[in-house]
């Protein structure tokens, strides 16, 4: 029927098995960043204003968490810690310093410091850090090694299934509350052999993560 | 004796087709239409469609850009027109596939010269009813949730939800309608493959024949997979209404709770069908000159069909009330006294007119040979059948508690997307008739006398 | 934009690097779609966080408010420093833990963008150091005159300070004069009282009467304190209280009070006089000395012989209460017909005010007309269009007006000076019990506002500070050692304990009465009614008052013209009709609205509405008051009605009022309720065993089981007056928006519980049913498994969760919700409130709660951000007991309900109240025969006819 179809046709099928491929590459890469950590921001490093570094004060100092973010046991923020927090050391400390400049502004004038969120949930989902600190959920578990970090940067996807996976079983990120702030924990002996069940100094063991939608969602 | 008269009453059957139709005249009158050049009468029909189709357009981006509120649904009538014409096309939706699997498998030969025609109705019905669901959604840039794919969330669509029946149920009606129609057309795409002059025409139609060359091997393979694709549209003829009824009958509400439903609304969906199938079909013949081709005897079935599933569907009216009566919950009952008497008596009056009454007069064979008179009964039947379902979704105005009654009047948008998806209709029926064989000319030829192998008996009436 | 560029300036991690490298062509799309995904914030820290501030952690602190002289203590939350919610003070003696609706709108009022914000000197703003330089200067030039030449005018705002402020100035300078006006007030009842001898005193209601009779009073909707007579009138509903009440009402239009009488006679205002008269002669014919007044027939009317016969028989605790629509003899022959029947002594307290002595309106126009007044200091209200002629004689003097909006006085004010909201500024208020609150400010001032407090001390050339005056008053009270300490404790119960109370003995000359006005006109009256959800205008601005629907008539954004139907059917009058109403003179189209239980030959006026130049909302509605004759009274006769062209579309939301004999309401009397205690039952549609035996197993729900909490609601119909403050309440929590009338019209009000009410026709006698209904969390929940994509599901907790950002809005859920209480946001409604309302909205909203999109299905669960608020409390502070106490969690309709109407609780803890509650005999559920469990149930409620009247 060479009549029906002009001579260029018989490219098409040429075409066709070079363009499936083609394409294929395309889903694939697409999958790889919709469907993965990328899309959920995973590794995202704003520059601060403040250049702090957790590297320094969590790592080096060992400062613990709670010393500034203090409300992490009794509410659902675990507040970026106010200016007067820092100048508690640095009105001794470094107390010309450069990089500290902003933060002795935001002391004297009470002017906020502008910094970037990292951690950033929807307005429809409601966490609660202290419910979550109390039943031995530790900083690290979901905030990642942050004494290693110079900037801090997101450390899990933080997507609804991430979270529901924990929630469906929660004993593999459970540690005794004294361990709540430690670092690296998770990948320490002791870690190994944890029974939360039989832990007398825990809180509470009977533990019901919701799993129904008012449980973050209200 | 007796026998003998018996045979002659076989005989006396007319034929299917005009006799003298022989094979290349039906080839040509058929192709005709296509070889024409456009004529005037159909761009009269297509250029308002077209615009129709394109108001309906705007009608729903203007919709989703500010909101279904735009429509006249309300609390407690959160169903409006757009579920009301869904199921509307999804019934005209039935009677291609019915005519063209059904009828295929009981051996109906009449059906040949229609099935082309009704099955194309069904899939441009189809269509227009799966956009109603689509944008009525209140968040439709969210509506993929409906598909159950992995996603982040963890979360799946519900299955216990007769709406998420509906989108399986009317998809694969839909696709398998449309492959069932396309396997028919293969053999006359090929036709006009080698009739058509034009280069472009040869490509589309070489493309889509997909190299059909007549053999006796493409047709055995075509029989086999015409045969398995109408047992396969059969069941779906069935199971698509009454999907699309569980939407009403699984919920608890007065008026909607009931279990008759399903065949109800499957003879209700072949009734306007069939209606929509008439309505086209005595215009399309005579301005396309197919009279030889659909006889007088294809429209007399048809309208013994109408009569029959419009009798139906006037006994389940019936019914309904007797069940409310006889349920003894004076919910049940009030909602149906409310709809012969209520506010709203008046659409459920036209309903019984259209769909009960005025089809009784195909009772008579003279009016079944009356094509003006059966046009405007297909009509009628087209409108009580919208008629029906509004009726239905405006049961929502009075449900339990008296407090929270209301009313429900529709807003020029809710007229507007209605009349905008009958002008999506036309225009993909327009380019149909332009461009494609309205008729199957390869399965009408296996019916006229020529195809035939021993003429001389069926003329003695010899057995077959 | 912003976002984007942070996006692109993200330092490249080397894993993103490679990956950007390998679909480098994407990168646009990539940075658009984390665009699309999430705004990048930002977190501004304090920099000295105050002690014991908890960022994300509400607050609550005690306040009052006040309406005339009526006091409402308040517990309100503050997030981040901005009030979100106004709580109620259940240890407050006079509110008792309850909230009007007005109350509860209060908290949007705060933030009205049409408050005034600056100040005004001849119409012309200034800053606010020349504000108050202008209001010094003026107190100079007044200290300067010796007070000559100063009129000061107030509203019945019962504060302490203020009056303590007032009698200085009198003192210091005696010319001064002070006047008071308050379209809330009682100005007819105190003269009243003065009549009958007890001057400048209030009787506050301890205890339920067992007999009470309304004379065209609203105790529970417009008049006095409403809570406390909700709560008292309540506690005599119950089957097994101590003292039953039976409530007789005589009124010429239905109040809200009327709507809940077990007795009720519709008769016209002028016709109210001559039917006390007539119990009063019959109780004399009773043995009690009470003056037998002219025209006083009581033989012939039943209900007067009746109603005497049960006060008799209930010496003591009966009593009549006449509203301030009636002129001051009655109330005076009311005191006389209390105090012998003994019902000041044991049913409550009177209480000498310490309020200073005021003159009226009328004489302070006289003197402004006479040119004796040089400044007239108005530090409340809206004279110019309260007070006829003041506009007039105005020009005479400087007006310094005190006021919260750009009004009439503010336009012909020399200076006008915006009024601090009472969440803003320090004050204090006293109760008719005498007990004091202190009215302490959650929020420093949004605008450059003053509250009348610190505008008269300035004047005084005393301390200008609201807090330091406020103390002043106080200190007194407590040895100066301990005031710090007790103030704290003030602060903290926001009740002054300590506070000294005057109690008086009613010494009631039972002398004849003078101008006791006689029997009404055969001709057309007019009843000028306080509107119950606007009251008189003071909250026509409110959007939420404006939608909330009035719980008689169901009408919202609109007054209209009430006329009973065979008043209507006269006239030729139907429902939304336009009339022309011509009263002394003055005429004015507005819509007829049918209301059954009105008096014939009353046409009823709605005040409050149509305001022009108040602000957005006041607007809407027909200003009545200028049919109003200039005295001021409440009722006139000669009134002219005629239709005229044209219609009128009224926002009614509820069509329906009659019940079509479905069980939805029930109700039984006391004794039948005694004859029969299973009753409910009776009422039935289909026998429980019926439901249960079905085709299949019916399973075991998980949360029958009952380990966790099972969350539950009980609803005693007894004991909910339809006062509407919880829907209210719950606007203010869940975030709810309000629509407008053009959507209330289409049907498309978002309120998550409403008040159903339905009409009764007792044969003959016109009653109202109340039921407050929202979403019911049935078990069997047939809105859950229709919704394609399970936004909304059951909780195990026995709450049908609902996942506003999951919902795609198929509004299935709702077709097959059979109480239809689930809403839609068929426009972005927040959003146009957002434009209509500016910042005030957003800062009024809950953060608790998310705001729903357009397009999104809402509804009740509960308040199930205080559920989890609690949960996770005691997860956290429980030390291993994660069990919620009961009553740890009030729901907001919980907590505006003054009678505990609504309680919430978990069902699986047998001791818990709501729990109990079920095991009432009286606990049914509405449509319990189609099996879907409602977790809210009903105690059905219980009427106490006298069985003189009963067959009607």
């Amino acid at each position: 029927m060479s009549h029906t179809f002009p001579r260029w046709t018989n490219k098409i099928p040429t075409i066709v098995a070079l363009a499936v491929p083609v394409i294929g590459v395309g889903v694939v890469f697409g999958m790889l960043y919709w469907f993965s950590p990328y899309f959920t921001d995973v590794g995202y490093m704003p520059t601060q204003p403040v250049p702090y570094s957790h590297k320094l004060h969590a790592g080096k100092l060992g400062i613990d968490c709670r010393y500034c973010h203090n409300t992490v046991e009794k509410a659902a923020y675990a507040a970026v810690p106010p200016a007067e927090t820092c100048m508690n050391c640095h009105a001794y400390v470094k107390k010309n310093s450069e990089k500290l400049a902003l933060v002795r502004q935001s002391y004297e004038t009470g002017e906020s410091i502008p910094w970037i969120k990292v951690h950033q949930l929807p307005d429809y989902s409601y966490f609660a850090h202290d419910v979550h600190v109390t039943a031995g959920v530790g900083c690290e578990t979901c905030h990642g090694r942050i004494d290693q970090m110079e900037k801090v940067a997101l450390h899990s996807p933080l997507s609804m299934g991430w979270c529901l996976r924990c929630h469906h079983n929660p004993e593999p990120n459970l540690r005794p509350i004294s361990e709540i702030t430690t670092m690296g924990w998770e990948d320490s002996p002791e870690a190994a052999e944890y029974d939360w069940a039989s832990d007398p100094h825990r809180i509470r063991n009977n533990l019901q993560p919701p799993q129904n939608c008012s449980g973050c969602h209200r | 004796m007796d026998m003998r008269s018996n045979v002659d009453l076989v005989d006396r059957r007319p034929a299917l087709v005009d006799p003298h139709e022989d094979f290349q005249a039906i080839t040509k009158r058929v192709a005709a239409p296509i070889e024409w050049k456009t004529p005037i009468g159909w761009w009269l029909f297509f250029i308002p469609s077209v615009l129709l189709a394109a108001s309906y357009g705007g009608s729903v981006a203007y919709l989703v850009w500010e909101g279904t509120g735009i429509w006249g649904i309300n609390n407690p009538v959160f169903w409006g027109w757009a579920i009301v014409n869904f199921v509307f096309w999804v019934g005209i939706g039935h009677a291609g596939t019915l005519i063209s699997a059904v009828l295929f498998l009981f051996r109906q030969k009449w059906r040949t010269s229609i099935n082309r025609f009704s099955e194309a109705m069904t899939l441009f019905a189809v269509a227009c009813a799966l956009s109603f669901p689509t944008i009525h959604v209140g968040r439709i840039w969210l509506l993929y949730w409906v598909a159950p794919v992995p996603n982040s969330m963890l979360a799946w669509p519900n299955f216990r939800s007769p709406l998420l029946w509906d989108v399986f149920a009317v998809s694969i009606y839909g696709s398998v309608s449309l492959l069932f129609w396309y396997v028919g057309l293969i053999p006359d795409l090929a036709t006009m493959r080698d009739r058509v002059t034009s280069k472009l025409g040869k490509f589309a139609y070489g493309i889509f024949a997909l190299g059909w060359r007549g053999s006796t091997r493409h047709w055995r393979h075509y029989e086999v997979a015409y045969m398995l694709l109408a047992g396969l549209a059969t069941p779906l003829v069935l199971s698509v209404h009454s999907v699309v009824s569980f939407d009403f009958a699984v919920s608890q509400l007065p008026g909607w709770h009931t279990t008759i439903f399903p065949p109800y609304f499957v003879a209700g969906a072949i009734f306007s069908g069939f209606g929509m199938v008439l309505t086209l079909m005595l215009i399309a013949r005579v301005i396309f000159k197919m009279e030889n081709i659909v006889t007088m005897h294809h429209i007399d079935n048809m309208a013994k069909v109408v009569l029959l599933t419009g009798s139906i569907v006037g006994y389940a009216y019936a019914m309904e009330f007797f069940v409310a009566w006889y349920s003894g919950s004076q919910y049940e009952l009030f909602a149906f006294i409310n709809r012969a008497t209520g506010p709203y008596a008046g659409a459920y009056w036209t309903m019984v007119t259209c769909n009960v009454v005025i089809p009784q007069i195909l009772w008579f064979q003279k009016m079944r040979h009356n094509i003006v008179l059966l046009f405007i009964i297909s009509i009628f039947v087209n409108i009580g059948m919208w008629f029906e379902r509004y009726v239905i979704v405006i049961t929502l105005t009075r449900d339990f508690l008296p407090s929270s009654w209301g009313y429900y009047s529709p807003t020029f948008w809710d007229v507007s997307c209605f009349l905008g998806s009958f002008g999506l209709f036309f225009t993909l029926f327009c380019l149909f008739v332009r461009f494609l064989p309205m008729i199957a000319m390869a399965e009408v030829k296996t019916v006229v006398p020529e195809a035939d192998p021993h003429p001389e008996e069926a003329a003695t009436g010899g057995a077959h | 934009m912003t976002t984007e560029n942070e996006t692109l300036n993200k330092p490249d991690i080397p894993s993103r690097r490679t990956f950007l490298s390998a679909m480098g062509a994407t990168v646009a799309s990539l940075n658009t779609a984390a665009c699309i995904r999430k705004p990048y914030e930002k977190i501004l820290p304090f920099g000295q966080r105050p002690e014991d501030r908890v960022p994300g952690r509400p607050e609550y602190y005690a306040t009052a408010a006040s309406v005339g002289a009526s006091v409402v203590g308040l517990r309100v939350r503050s997030n981040d420093g901005r009030p979100t919610f106004i709580g109620s003070n259940k240890q407050h003696p006079t509110s008792k833990g309850g909230t009007p609706a007005w109350a509860q709108a209060t908290v949007l009022e705060l933030y009205d963008p049409d408050r005034s914000r600056t100040a005004l000197m001849d119409g012309a703003s200034v800053d606010p150091a020349g504000a108050a330089g202008a209001i010094r200067a003026m107190g100079k030039a007044i200290r300067d005159a010796a007070g000559r030449g100063l009129a000061i005018l107030t509203d019945e705002t019962p504060s302490p300070t203020l009056f303590r402020l007032m009698k200085t100035l009198k003192e210091q300078f005696p010319e001064a004069q002070q006047f008071r006006h308050d379209e809330m007030g009682e100005a007819n009842g105190q003269a009243g009282a003065a009549m009958a001898g007890i001057p400048n005193a209030s009787f506050s209601l301890n205890e339920t009467p067992a007999v009470i009779a309304i004379f065209d009073a609203d105790p529970m909707g417009t008049e006095g304190d409403t809570c406390a007579f909700d709560h008292a009138f309540a506690s005599g509903r119950d089957p097994d209280a101590p003292r039953k009440n039976r409530l007789y009402v005589v009124e010429p239009y239905v109040s809200l009070t009327g709507s809940n009488a077990d007795h009720r006679k519709a008769v016209k205002p002028s016709e109210v006089p001559a039917v006390l008269a007539a119990l009063a002669s019959e109780l004399n014919s009773h043995g009690y000395e009470l003056p037998k007044l002219a025209g006083a027939d009581a033989a012939s009317d039943k209900f007067v012989k009746a109603l005497a016969k049960d006060m008799a028989k209930n010496q003591g605790v009966s009593m009549v209460m006449v509203g301030e629509r009636q002129p001051p003899q009655v109330h005076a022959l009311a005191h006389m017909v209390n105090a012998a029947l003994g019902a000041y002594t044991k049913l409550g307290a009177w209480t000498q005010s310490d309020a200073p002595e005021f003159q009226t309106a009328d004489e302070l126009v006289a003197g402004m007309k006479a040119g004796t007044f040089k400044y007239v200091v108005s530090l409340s209200g809206n004279p110019a269009h309260s007070i006829p002629g003041f506009a007039d004689a105005a020009e005479k003097a400087q007006v310094l007006h005190l006021g919260s909006y750009l009004d009439e006085t503010a336009r012909i004010a020399k200076l006008h000076v915006p009024k601090s909201h009472y969440l803003e500024a320090w004050g204090d208020l006293v109760g008719r019990d005498g007990s004091v609150a202190i009215q302490q400010p959650l929020i420093a001032p949004l605008h450059e506002s003053k509250s009348a407090i610190e505008v008269l001390a300035t004047i005084l050339g005393s301390k200008e500070s609201g807090y330091e005056q406020v103390r002043d008053t106080h200190r007194s009270h407590v040895a100066s050692g301990d005031f710090e300490k007790s103030w704290q404790v003030w602060l903290h119960d926001g009740v002054v304990q300590s506070h000294p109370v005057q109690r008086v003995e009613p010494a009631i000359q039972a002398a004849q009465i003078e101008g006791y006005p006689k029997a009404g006109s055969s001709d057309l009256e007019a009843a000028f009614i306080r509107d119950l959800t606007v009251l008189d205008g003071r909250f026509a601005n409110s959007p939420w008052l404006q939608e909330l629907p009035d719980p008689v008539t169901k009408l919202s954004w609109d007054n209209a013209l009430l006329l009973s139907p065979d008043t209507a059917e006269k006239l030729g009058l139907k429902n939304e009709d336009m009339a022309t109403v011509t009263l002394n003179g003055a005429s004015l189209d507005l819509p007829v609205w049918i209301q059954p239980g009105t008096a014939d030959d009353v046409a009823v006026l709605p005040l409050g509405y149509g305001r022009e130049g108040v602000g957005q909302y006041a607007s809407s509605g027909f200003d009545v008051s200028g049919l109003r004759p200039v005295d001021g009274t409440w009722s006139a006769s000669g009134v002219q009605i005629k239709k005229t062209p044209g219609s009128y579309r009224l926002a009614c939301q509820q069509l329906e009022s009659d019940q079509y004999g479905r069980p939805i309401v029930r109700e039984a009397s006391q004794t039948d309720f005694t004859a029969d205690e299973n009753f409910v039952a009776k009422f039935e549609v289909m026998k429980p065993e019926h439901i249960d035996s079905l085709l299949w197993e019916e399973p075991v729900l998980p949360w029958a089981k009952g380990e966790q909490h099972q969350w539950a609601v009980s609803i005693d119909l007894n004991k909910c007056s339809g006062c509407s403050a919880c829907v209210v309440a719950c606007q203010a929590e869940n975030n709810i928006p309000w629509v407008g009338k053009s959507e209330v019209l289409k049907g498309r009000e978002m309120h998550w519980m409403k008040i159903d009410r339905y009409f009764k026709d007792n044969n003959g006698q016109f009653e109202v049913k109340y039921q407050p209904m929202g979403c019911a969390q049935c078990e069997t929940a047939p809105c859950e498994n229709v919704c394609p994509v399970g936004a909304s599901a059951h909780s195990p907790e026995g709450l049908n969760d609902m996942a506003y950002n999951r919902c795609i809005g198929t509004r299935y859920c709702a077709n097959n919700c059979p109480y239809k209480v689930r809403r839609f946001n068929f426009f972005h409604y927040t959003v146009r409130n957002d434009g209509e309302y500016g910042m005030g909205i957003t800062m009024q909203r809950n953060p608790d709660v998310t705001v729903r999109y357009r397009g999104v299905m809402e509804k009740c669960t509960y308040c199930v951000q205080r559920i989890q608020r609690a949960k996770i409390y005691q997860k956290v502070n429980g030390g291993g007991d994660t069990k919620v106490k009961d009553g740890a969690i009030v729901t907001a309709c919980e907590e505006a309900c003054g009678t505990g109407a609504m309680v919430f609780g978990n069902m699986a803890d047998p001791e818990s109240r709501v729990a109990k509650m079920k095991n009432n005999p009286r606990n049914y559920a509405v449509l319990a025969e189609i099996n879907i469990r409602p977790r809210t149930t009903y105690l059905a409620k219980l009427t106490n006819p006298n069985p003189e009247l009963a067959e009607g």
